[in-house]
């Protein structure tokens, strides 16, 4: 039993945010502060001749202009992201000048007034055709166009010898577009120069300070630990607040040093969506071989993934899908191979799921269609190939006791039963016979996730824990609250582990400046990792609280219980202390340390780069959805009635939390299957602000059900595993799935908006 | 400098205008339209919020007409207990407006006079046939235009500088005759501009078609009547040949591939739709 934790309790940060008192980054202001404005390249791909700033100079109330020429050190940053365009633009969101100035409509004028001469290139826009050239490069200090580090692949068993033993095989390619995390606060960056010392602070909607701190450092040739970065309340990220704020934050940096004053960058709408990272645009190549019963007996498959100009983790989102490119099935036969491609158009980049929404499209497209191939059940060829009990994943990893747990099935049969999967197949089979105008259509899809960063790196975490002399017990983690609730989680964890109250705690925000970097806030890891080292910081502090309760009560340490704030003698409750009263006692008569640090570190995952075997991720967390859907055969209008939804996320430390992180991915992915999707001509974006770049409205929610599966799995802080990309990756195949189920057409590219189930084809193709 | 006024009357408002004659005007009614496009902002010598002219902000139904102020809200609208009963097609377009913090704000005159293609209130009063009241500076008078005389463009209409809306007027006793359909097509199900609506107003007598007017929106440059298509079906017995009807349509509307949809979709959709009111009125 627990006390604090499985408790839908609220969230810490919940009254600040409803009062409006939160501040986020676009409601800081600073004195004699200056507002920066980007100058961004004209052209997809150019050779920039010259750039004159003489007119924007002469411009009353503008301050400081800078160029490349004005970057203290190095003008790369991760990813190859240069700070400002040098000699070459390489997409249309490249920064060639910034400006800073007394007010914004100043700024903006400024920006206006700068003219660069540029020479046009024909660029590069086709994934595949940027692929196979050797001579068009994107980066010409390179032999190809493949992203750094981006090929990941999977051998298992022999693909030749398997596919031969396959009675009908399966060749399909599957499209996934760009498409933008559409947070609803635009990036904020504010940069002070250091009151007290050398060095800089920044302020904004930063999704991971410590690598804003490192790329910045090494742009102003600052040491690390001069640059300090705090980040504000943020209005959603998803992923995406990370390499375009770290480009505003070098910018802001280099000019609040050079102005001595602090500068102020917001942007718009339509730069946001022009200079921050979408998730990757796919072309997934699939091969499957099957025998008759549906029994699967090897898949090959070729994925290649848009990265843009530049590399946005497309060497770390390759290597996720790569591992889970076969989906939650046993496959004997495996050949896997992702390829990262750089391209002349906007980047891709980290966006809720990391690979998965485009690779379980491709894999639940595919099995779907096999099982229709075959005449077998979506639920029964789901059910058949499954991993279980003594199965191996594709990476060789075992299933079972004492292993990874492998509830799918389990997880598949709830979910068909609690939405009568079945008969609703046989119900809308007979409604589509008698209706021409709605078509009705239900359709499964499952999924296997990887928890945490596995093999991505080593998913390192700390958290410091202080107790006051009020009883008040104070958090710091170096991961990022962004509205997932993650700092609610952290605190009922501590609660749990101390033994006292979840009213108790308080939060700041991560300031690299007073906690060790433990790695970036993502791969659904805050409660995973996090979690383990609150655990560890609360433990030490028990164990000291204990220590001297032992002396005070006169008793052993084993002895003492700490529970409901109190501490207590585990079989005489006449011996009793008050929370309140031990931490005075320690602070004031003793002078014991009330504060502890926790560290968590898995070690690295052992992998065999040549083949992919090995142990990827430690744990994994699954989900099953059945979403039912009604088509307007004469609009194409596709229309989502219900999603029953079942996972297997381990326990969940705060129910309503998760069914919140749930739902608001499963409307994500909804966007994603139906009408997210980025026209672009010529490099350009046709689609800047949210009255063309549509995302779901409430009013587009459907009736979900979500049921989960709390599945014993000891790997996570109290069997705590991933929840925050999970919800977002089944809808699309199912969503497709459906489709076909009540039209008998199958859509290989979402999204499913009305020209493309109408007339089979997007706006832009 | 830029002027900012809140004129209380009529007489007041006009008043004012006729002696501005020569700077540039814009009228602030709702603002949704407005306070998004800063280009008209920055090109304005006087913003004329017209918000506090309680004239202005009427509706009232006798002698077979209905009138409905300019400054009159979507919500307003919605809200008003004889338009549902008399003018079901307008409480519902503006129902299907935005959202319901847009609806509180944006003006049915600030619908019409943006002119877009995709007005949500346009095809409505088209096909009611209403008819616009407009202040007219260069005669320093009102005066009534017809809905289908008003729109010369996409967010272009014939009032000039210092012209503006007072209302409208819609001759209500064909819409208690009539019945109606709408269809508005768009992406998701609010806050959704349309990719293409279309609008019938009809009357059947005897099995056979007696009146029919048809509006289809976002399919050209202005909202368009579908008169060949009405001219048609008027009279006809119901027994109309469906490729012709989709001929009619086509050929009457000019659809353009934008960011919302394309040229293909919208063409075929419309006929598809317009087939579709017809159906409605055979059952």
């Amino acid at each position: 039993m627990y006390n604090e934790i499985k408790k839908s309790q609220n969230r810490l940060d919940g009254y600040e945010k409803v009062t409006g008192q939160a501040k986020f980054g676009a409601d800081l202001n600073f004195g004699h502060q200056l507002y920066a404005k980007t100058v961004y390249s004209e052209y997809p791909r150019a050779e920039i001749v010259s750039i004159d700033i003489s007119e924007a100079e002469k411009l009353e109330g503008v301050v400081d202009i800078i160029t490349y020429e004005d970057i203290p050190g190095e003008n790369e940053m991760f990813g190859r992201f240069p700070v400002l365009a040098a000699k070459e633009v390489k997409y249309i969101g490249d920064g060639v000048a910034v400006v800073a100035a007394k007010s914004k409509e100043t700024a903006e004028k400024a920006v206006d007034l700068i003219n660069v001469e540029y020479k046009e290139k024909q660029p590069l826009f086709n994934m595949k055709k940027a692929y196979n050239s050797k001579d068009d490069l994107v980066h010409t200090d390179k032999e190809d166009n493949i992203i750094e580090h981006s090929h990941h692949l999977m051998r298992k068993g022999n693909i030749k010898e398997g596919l031969q033993k396959a009675d009908v095989i399966l060749e399909r390619t599957y499209y996934t577009p760009f498409v933008d995390q559409a947070y609803i606060e635009p990036e904020v960056i504010v940069t002070i120069p250091d009151p007290y010392r050398e060095g800089i602070e920044i302020h904004g909607s930063i999704q991971n300070p410590y690598s804003i701190r490192e790329n910045v450092a090494k742009i102003m040739d600052l040491k690390i630990s001069q640059v300090k970065v705090i980040h504000s309340t943020i209005g959603g990220s998803f992923g995406g607040k990370d390499e375009s704020v770290m480009l505003m934050a070098a910018r802001t940096a280099i000019l609040a040093k050079r102005t001595d004053r602090p500068i102020k960058m917001v942007l718009t709408r339509e730069e946001s969506m022009l200079e921050s990272c979408k998730r990757h645009a796919y072309e997934l190549n699939y091969k499957i071989g099957a025998k008759q019963d549906g029994t699967i007996v090897a898949i090959e498959d070729e994925v290649y993934t848009q990265g843009g100009p530049y590399n946005n983790k497309a060497m770390f989102a390759n290597w996720r899908g790569s591992v889970h490119a076969t989906g939650p099935y046993r496959v004997e036969n495996v050949k896997t191979d992702y390829y990262g491609v750089y391209t002349n158009t906007i980047y891709g980049g980290a966006y809720r799921g990391f690979s998965a929404p485009q690779t379980v499209f491709g894999s639940e497209s595919l099995i779907d269609e096999l099982a229709y191939e075959l005449d077998i059940s979506p639920k029964e060829i789901r059910l058949k190939n499954c991993l279980k009990e003594g199965d191996t994943f594709a990476t060789g990893q075992k299933f079972g006791p004492g292993e990874i747990p492998a509830p799918l099935a389990d997880i598949i049969e709830g979910v068909c039963e609690h939405s009568d999967y079945e008969e609703k197949r046989a119900e809308y089979k007979e409604f589509n016979n008698k209706h021409n105008e709605k078509k009705k259509g239900i359709g499964i899809s499952c999924t296997i996730r990887g928890a945490g960063l596995g093999g991505e790196g080593i998913d390192t975490a700390g958290a410091t824990l202080t107790i006051d002399q009020d009883g008040s017990i104070n958090l710091i983690s170096d991961l990022t609250e962004m509205g997932q609730g993650m700092r609610t989680a952290h605190s009922q964890i501590a609660a749990e582990t101390l033994g006292v109250s979840l009213e108790r705690f308080t939060f700041i925000n991560t300031d690299t400046s007073i906690i060790m970097d433990g790695g970036p806030t993502v791969a659904s890891r805050g409660t995973l990792a996090g979690g383990q080292a609150v655990i560890e910081a609360a433990r030490k502090l028990k164990e000291r609280l204990k220590k001297v309760a032992s002396k005070k009560l006169d008793c052993k340490k084993e002895d003492i219980v700490i529970g409901n704030d109190l501490i207590y003698h585990k079989q005489n409750k006449e011996k009793t202390i008050a929370f309140e009263d031990l931490i005075e006692v320690c602070l004031n008569d003793l002078g014991i340390s009330l504060s502890a640090q926790g560290w968590y570190n898995p070690g690295p995952e052992e992998l065999d780069e040549e083949t992919g075997q090995g142990k990827a991720y430690p744990t994994y967390v699954y989900g099953c959805a059945v979403t039912e859907i009604t088509v307007d055969i004469k609009t194409g209008k596709v229309n989502v009635d219900k999603i029953t939804a079942g996972y297997d996320i381990g326990t969940p430390i705060n129910p309503q939390q998760v069914k919140g992180q749930l739902y608001g991915g499963l409307l994500q992915g909804l966007g994603y299957s139906l009408m997210e999707e980025f026209e672009q001509k010529e490099g350009y974006l046709k689609t800047d602000n949210f009255d063309d770049y549509l995302i779901p409205s409430i009013k587009d929610m459907p009736d979900i059900d979500i049921k989960l599966f709390d599945i014993e799995d000891d790997f996570g802080p109290y069997g705590a595993k991933s929840v925050g990309e999970l919800g977002i990756e089944l809808v699309a195949p199912s969503v497709t799935n459906a489709f076909y189920d009540a039209t008998g057409r199958r859509i290989r590219e979402i999204p499913l908006n009305l020209e493309r189930t109408l007339l089979g084809k997007s706006l832009s193709k | 400098m830029k002027t900012f006024i809140s004129p209380k009357t009529i007489s007041e408002l006009n008043e004012f205008i006729s002696n501005n004659k020569n700077r540039n005007i814009i009228f602030l009614a709702g603002g949704t339209d407005l306070l998004v496009d800063q280009e008209k902002f920055n090109t304005a010598d006087i913003i004329i919020d017209l918000n506090k002219i309680s004239e202005l902000r009427n509706i009232s139904v006798y002698c077979e007409k209905i009138n409905i102020g300019s400054t009159c809200t979507m919500t307003d609208i919605a809200k008003y207990k004889q338009l549902q009963n008399i003018f079901p097609l307008l409480v519902n377009a503006a129902t299907n407006v935005g959202s319901p913090q847009i609806r509180n704000r944006a003006t049915i005159a600030g619908n019409i006079a943006n002119a877009s293609p995709a007005g949500d209130t346009i095809p409505v009063l088209s096909v009611a046939e209403a008819k616009i009241r407009i202040f007219n500076l260069e005669k320093n008078k009102e005066l009534l235009v017809p809905i289908n005389k008003f729109f010369l463009g996409p967010g272009q209409t014939i009032l000039k500088n210092g012209d503006y809306i007072v209302g409208f007027e819609v001759p209500s006793k064909i819409l208690q005759d009539c019945e109606y359909a709408f269809y508005k097509v768009g992406q998701r199900q609010a806050l959704s501009i349309s990719k293409l609506s279309v609008t019938c107003l009809y009357q059947l007598s005897h099995k056979k078609i007696h009146k029919i007017r048809m509006a289809a929106g976002s399919v050209a440059p202005t909202v368009k009547r579908l008169y060949k298509t009405e001219e048609y079906l008027q009279n006809s017995n119901l027994s109309y040949a469906e490729n012709e009807v989709m001929r009619f349509v086509k050929s009457e509307i000019e659809p353009i591939t934008d960011v919302r949809s394309t040229e293909e979709y919208r063409k075929e959709i419309t006929g598809r739709l317009v087939l579709k009111c017809l159906q409605e009125m055979k059952s």
